[in-house]
């Protein structure tokens, strides 16, 4: 890689203060010989020359820290927010070297105190244009782009997509940045920096909120798909970018994991109400009266033949064969491949369906007498069956992928195999 | 050694340097042909290595995947030129410091 400043140019700078000693010793003010008219005019003369080259340094200072614009072939250029963010660390850095820890006083005080000012101008400089940038692109995550008004097939945002690249593009710049240090410290230490990033995370989960919300977005499963799609991913980059950036967006991974847990939810409920209706009212409808007036009593307000008619009708294997097929074709079509979280979903889906089916299982041996065939267990076979062929498909393209452990991934099962989860309560 | 041996001649040798380095060593006409012939006069030849947001390629679950190749798009992840910042900051820095202090506190400064 080219560098910017040659090493040539570098072995002037002792040239230059040799020159500059050469100068003040001629021509200080503290030249005690010298009458105080004379002593004015060299101070002037020297105070122009040193500011003139002051000037020029801090010229190709701001260059070197990407904070500088130019106009090149007409065209405006202005500075490199990622090396100004590098560069405000380093500034930082540098910073604690120009204290006057020793206590020395004097003019030694007052030079330290004057490169402390030029590097907070400095800082400024850079912190201004890389801020910038981040409210630039905050902006831009705003406007949605690339998700369709009625929100079905929404998949993974391009913002959610390209967030962790910048991550990944940072953590690079950042090392590279750390190279001579004892010790790369934690990004989570620059406060500035921890607080404009969360920042941008916070602008992901606003636009996926709006986007949700909004009044166009189908409400059914179109919203919980897109809630659930972008904070798994989310979660899943950030943890897989270790513990520098886990510990920078704590808050952020937690608030995706509540709402990742609880879109699944709805989402799940939703899908097994759609494809097994007449159960799901029949049920519903039993349990109520069973509240009301106790087992025995049940068939007395839904009759047996009823009751077994409908269960014949709707809960033969064959049936649940198809419509567990076809509860998978459609989440397959709902879930989008970049957030590879069809065997996440389909695993919590069998969870679920094993806890709504036990339920109904219960209800029909206490209230009828009447063993529910399939059972929880067969139900949990056919669906297993169903999407075991995608899962280990998915499987062998990404083995890494496939086997990493989830927090997201276990806890809607976890939550789904709690005693009163919000689907049991339901009934 | 001049103030030593002949300092009868010191005056007149500081007052024909100051004129030297006044208007020509220092002067703003030599500096500015000085510093211009350094690299990064101009933006030019200078490569930024930020991007857009929606610039960026697409992620993957593993970090730094595909970070220092080229996707679909063509964007490569470009590291800051650290070395530059580095130097810049331990030895342009010390020089502004250095120079304003002879300027504010003239040869004591070296002593």
């Amino acid at each position: 890689m080219k560098r910017l400043f040659p090493n040539k140019t570098t072995q002037n700078y002792s040239q230059i203060n040799r020159e500059a000693y050469f100068t003040a010793v001629m021509f200080s003010p503290g030249t005690k010989k010298l009458d105080a008219e004379k002593k004015k005019r060299n101070f002037e003369a020297v105070k122009k020359s040193v500011d003139n080259s002051i000037n020029w340094f801090r010229y190709y200072i701001t260059r070197v820290l990407g904070i500088s614009s130019d106009t090149v072939n007409g065209q405006e250029r202005s500075g490199d927010p990622m090396l100004s963010l590098i560069a405000s660390i380093r500034l930082g850095q540098t910073m604690e070297t120009y204290f006057d820890k020793e206590k020395k006083g004097n003019e030694h005080s007052l030079a330290l105190a004057y490169s402390r000012f030029t590097i907070m101008g400095l800082k400024k400089g850079v912190e201004k244009q890389w801020v910038t940038w981040i409210e630039k692109e905050v902006k831009w995550i705003k406007t949605n782009a690339g998700v369709p008004l009625n929100g079905k097939r929404a998949g993974v945002f391009t913002s959610f997509l390209n967030f962790p690249s910048y991550l990944d593009h940072l953590h690079i710049c950042f090392r590279a940045g750390s190279e001579s240090s004892k010790s790369v410290p934690k990004l989570t230490k620059f406060k500035t920096i921890s607080y404009y990033l969360q920042k941008m995370a916070g602008a992901l989960f606003a636009s996926l909120d709006e986007c949700s919300r909004r009044e166009t977005t189908d409400q059914q499963y179109a919203a919980s798909v897109m809630r659930m799609e972008n904070t798994y991913f989310f979660t899943q980059c950030i943890k897989s970018r270790g513990s520098d950036f886990n510990e920078l967006f704590a808050k952020q991974i937690t608030a995706a994991h509540s709402i990742c847990k609880h879109s699944m939810d709805t989402y799940l409920g939703w899908m097994i109400k759609r494809e097994f209706k007449q159960l799901h009212s029949l049920f519903s409808s039993i349990s109520s009266i069973r509240k009301e007036v106790g087992d025995a009593d049940v068939p007395i307000h839904v009759p047996r033949a009823s009751f077994v008619k409908t269960l014949q009708k709707e809960s033969n294997r064959e049936v649940m064969k198809e419509k567990i097929s076809i509860i998978y074709s459609r989440m397959e079509k709902h879930l989008s491949e970049a957030s590879r979280l069809l065997p996440v979903a389909w695993k919590a889906l069998v969870k679920v369906l094993y806890e709504w089916f036990g339920r109904w299982e219960k209800l029909s041996t206490q209230c009828y007498k009447f063993v529910l065939e399939p059972s929880a267990i067969d139900m949990v076979k056919i669906a297993k069956a169903a999407g075991g062929a995608a899962v280990r498909k998915s499987a062998q393209s990404n083995p890494k992928v496939n086997n990493q452990k989830s927090d997201v991934m276990s806890s809607p099962e976890k939550s789904a195999g709690q005693k009163g989860t919000k689907q049991k309560r339901s009934y | 050694m001049i103030a030593l041996l002949q300092p009868d001649f010191l005056e007149s040798i500081r007052a024909g340097y100051s004129v030297l380095v006044s208007n020509g060593i220092l002067s703003k006409k030599r500096m500015k042909t000085y510093f211009h012939s350094l690299p990064m006069r101009s933006c030019a030849g200078i490569v930024s290595v930020s991007c857009e947001l929606k610039e960026y390629n697409n992620a993957s679950f593993k970090a730094g995947s595909g970070a220092l190749h080229s996707g679909e798009n063509g964007f490569r992840m470009r590291p800051v030129k650290s070395k530059d910042v580095e130097m810049t900051l331990n030895e342009i820095l010390p020089l502004v410091s250095s120079t304003k202090k002879i300027c504010l506190f003239g040869e004591e400064t070296f002593s």
